[in-house]
């Protein structure tokens, strides 16, 4: 026994010294977290977040968005548009080159564009106004609209429309080419190395790329599951950067203050957690019902509790960022016990023994469980009994969005780039309009919008539809959505900052690490 | 071992007439994983189609493109055709053919499902006879109390403690994966480096699994001794320690070989919650991922393969057996 203990010993020992030293490189390696793998590496084929900060460090687009939400040139230099908004035209680029070396051309971009809309790829809607695509010269794209489309760039700046390689892709199936997608030609600040299936997906830096050199030589994504496995790994630095969810809300206050080791971004998207009703159930059909719900939910409740105050109140029926379309005259209403249980009475419910008025199912989805939790404790309180049945993503996505089987449910998801994104959740076609709202008006009114020629036209348009949804409540948008990152302080040149502040939002895609550098 | 003529006819026809069964129980599972993943809710183009921005298109085009428009009896004809040219067809999720999804898993899921699988039976089984000698000592009640406690901690529990303690606290160990990915080791440094990230996956995976091992072999043993033979072999004035570790150790044995034996069989489809937690790229955590994706076939070829591996092993065990004990030969 004792001398097993002693091997063991020994063993423990050799394992333990044998830490760093030997074999390290002298490069300068920036390693990231990922919660899963990439599907594909092709950027295009199918809507897959998990390749969305990879891809966008190793493919362009024509122009791109940074984290201010704008679109800045990436591909093209510059574009024009005509006066009665239906033509742009881009102009790229001539020194761009592909990772093959083969140069980037008008053709790259009339294929990728044209392949994604006869194939029906992921981001086809994009392209859903243009009626023709022309290249006058290698480097000239001409775009022509059928109507004017106000976020038509922001779109295309967005996601699922880089540009890829024609000579390498032509004639084959982005869905099947495995060559492609697990090694694909790129045409970006970095290119891609290796990816070693189920651990990470390397990048190195493509001394080919027409822009500013990157400083970093090797990114790794790589991929950790588990949540708290990947918090620790960041606090034991194995990971230089891992997503704000990762850290607990319980942790972050004593992170921030830790001004020595860590600074802390903050990014306000437009993506809130919002309540939803389905318009035909026997309770939340009625508006008085729904209306009860948005003056009975105290959404500064809802964010101290269940968001440690860190995503704040949302206080209109569109995100409050958008601040110059937001309506103040149609806001949502401010807390009020009282005024809720008198629209619950007006409606015709009245107390039951147990001082109910009635009884419903609350469909969570999973990850919004503790949201859903402070919005049912508050409904309770206003005298709703509440069942919480969580579901995952699938099954949520059959239930409530495709089946339309639910009562009351609760969700988020970017409603950007711009304000016209928002449009995907409350007009009758609207791609995540889970309420199922319909009314002619506000689909007037969207139409409108996007084709308005100017931003003030459009976001009148935008007010307008407020005061509908102020009348029929559909959903109740309750907090937004704020991320806190924490970044160690040896991280510069972050795109969340700007280029006065030592970062590089102004020259950066959403996830671009060209100007990072590591300050060790 | 010396069989007569006789015996091996009998020993053939055992091992036919278990493999044939084998088969028959692969083949219905076959059909019944088929059915059952695609009567769970949650479609897979659903998914490929994105949260925020879903076309009806490109959800209308894959459904056409994948097949799954049509009745599902039909699917599982394409299937069952395509399984015979030895194909598991393309996943769903990746844009990769699914035995290559697979191929890359098995080797470190064997890795640490092996490794732990040995150490928790030697060392179980080790301290189960040990118990069961020293039954009612102030040992043989300790190490029963320990192993409900390991019995009933979740392993993934057990996991991000051993993180916390070794890992975060002590610096002793990486936090999580396979290879240090900052340090590119080659030869001797890359084992060594292979091994530090194996020790905490694996010693979890011990731990959890060593009351398994240790209980039946405990109990076993004990059931064992308690028998009439064994006081007859006493009475003869037998030692004490030949008639353990001739009687008593070979009739005790065959449980655990079961255990054992169930445990290999089902190593194929990893040690799902400790891959998680410690981010190894094993088996588990490409079933679970494909679950949540409703990645049909990665999950169709994962199940064929759990349930060709539980039949081999079922047959496997059964032939141990024979050979340790010859009583059940001759049934």
């Amino acid at each position: 026994m004792k001398k097993l203990l002693v091997v063991l010993l020994m063993v423990l020992f050799v394992l333990t010294g044998c830490a760093g030293g030997n074999g390290k490189t002298e490069e300068v390696v920036y390693v990231i977290g990922q919660d899963a793998e990439p599907a594909t590496l092709n950027p295009d084929a199918i809507s897959d977040d998990n390749n969305y900060a990879i891809v966008q460090n190793l493919f362009p687009r024509l122009y791109k968005l940074n984290n201010a939400f704008n679109a800045i040139p990436d591909l093209a230099t510059s574009y024009d548009v005509s006066d009665d908004a239906l033509t742009y035209t881009f102009h790229l680029r001539d020194n761009a080159k592909w990772s093959d070396g083969e140069k980037v051309t008008s053709a790259d971009v009339l294929y990728t564009f044209n392949e994604i809309v006869d194939k029906s790829y992921a981001f086809e809607s994009v392209f859903a106004s243009v009626t023709s695509m022309e290249a006058p010269d290698d480097y000239t794209v001409v775009l022509k609209l059928s109507e004017p489309d106000g976020s038509f760039l922001a779109n295309l700046s967005w996601y699922g429309t880089f540009i890829l390689p024609e000579h390498v892709l032509k004639g084959t199936d982005w869905m099947t080419n495995d060559e492609f997608s697990n090694n694909p030609v790129t045409c970006g600040p970095f290119k891609f190395d290796q990816w070693n299936k189920g651990t990470d997906v390397q990048i190195v830096r493509d001394d080919n790329y027409w822009g500013d050199a990157p400083k970093l030589d090797r990114v790794i994504y790589t991929v950790v599951s588990d949540g708290n496995t990947m918090y620790q790994a960041w606090l034991n630095g194995e990971i230089d950067e891992i997503s704000a969810y990762y850290i607990p809300t319980t942790d972050l206050e004593g992170i921030m203050a830790d001004t020595e080791h860590y600074y802390t971004v903050n990014q306000v998207w437009p993506s809130p957690w919002y309540i939803t009703f389905n318009l035909e159930d026997e309770h939340f059909g009625n508006p008085l019902v729904r209306k009860a719900v948005m003056y009975g939910v105290d959404r500064e409740d809802v964010s101290v509790k269940a968001t440690g105050g860190y995503k704040p109140a949302n206080n209109h029926f569109i995100p409050d960022n958008f601040v110059d379309a937001v309506n103040d005259e149609a806001k949502e209403a401010d807390y009020d016990l009282a005024k809720a249980q008198a629209l619950l009475e007006e409606a015709g419910y009245t107390k039951d023994a147990n001082g109910y008025y009635f009884e419903c199912t609350f469909a969570v989805m999973d990850g919004f469980d503790d949201f859903c939790k402070v919005i049912a404790d508050n409904m309770e309180k206003m005298g709703i009994k509440v069942n919480l049945t969580v579901l995952d993503y699938n099954i949520w996505v059959e239930q409530c969005l495709d089946n339309y089987d639910f009562e009351i449910t609760a969700l988020g998801g970017f409603q950007g780039p711009d304000v016209l994104g928002t449009t995907r959740r409350w007009t009758t076609d609207g791609a995540v309009n889970v309420a199922r709202y319909s009314r002619a008006e506000v689909d007037e009114l969207a139409k409108k919008a996007t084709q308005a020629a100017t931003d003030e036209e459009r976001n009148e348009c935008i007010k307008q539809v407020q005061t509908y949804l102020a009348e029929d409540v559909p959903f109740v948008l309750c907090v937004n959505y704020v991320d806190y990152a924490p970044f160690k302080s040896y991280i510069k040149g972050n795109n969340y900052l700007s280029v006065a502040d030592g970062g590089s939002m102004e020259k950066s895609g959403f996830s671009e690490l060209t100007y990072y550098w590591l300050d060790k | 071992m010396f069989i007569s003529k006789a015996e091996e006819k009998l020993v053939k026809r055992f091992i036919l007439k278990r493999l044939f069964s084998g088969t028959i129980v692969v083949l219905f599972s076959v059909l019944f994983n088929f059915v059952i993943i695609r009567m769970a809710p949650g479609d897979p183009t659903r998914l490929l189609a994105g949260k925020d921005n879903p076309s009806p298109e490109m959800i209308a085009a894959l459904r056409e493109k994948y097949g799954l428009n049509k009745p599902v009896l039909e699917q599982f004809w394409i299937y069952l055709k395509q399984l015979a040219h030895g194909d598991f067809g393309y996943s769903y999720v990746s844009t990769a053919k699914v035995w290559d999804l697979i191929e890359t898993r098995l080797g470190p899921t064997f890795l640490i499902a092996l490794t732990g699988a040995v150490i928790a039976l030697v060392l179980g089984t080790l301290l189960g006879v040990f118990a069961a000698r020293k039954k009612g000592s102030k040992f043989d009640i300790f190490l029963c109390g320990i192993s409900y406690f390991f019995d009933s901690t979740p392993s993934f529990w057990l996991g991000l403690m051993m993180i916390l303690l070794f890992a975060s606290i002590l610096k002793w160990f990486p936090t999580y994966g396979m290879y240090s990915l900052r340090g590119n080791y080659t030869g001797i440094a890359k084992v060594l480096d292979l091994l530090r990230h194996m020790f905490l996956p694996v010693t979890t995976l011990v731990l959890i699994d060593i009351p398994y091992f240790f209980r039946i072999a405990r109990s076993s043993v004990l059931q064992t001794m308690s028998e009439d033979f064994i006081m007859t072999l006493r009475a003869t004035g037998m030692p004490e320690k030949k008639i353990f570790n001739k009687y008593v150790m070979r009739n005790a044995i065959i449980p655990t070989v079961t255990v054992f034996g169930i445990t290999l069989a089902y190593m194929i489809t990893g040690v799902s919650m400790i891959e998680i937690v410690f981010a190894w790229p094993g088996m588990g955590r490409l079933m679970l991922d494909s679950i949540t994706r409703r990645d049909y076939p990665t999950l169709s070829a994962i199940y064929l393969m759990l349930s060709i591996s539980v039949a081999v092993m079922t047959v496997v065990v059964d032939i141990v057996y024979a050979w340790i004990d010859p009583r059940i030969r001759i049934e």
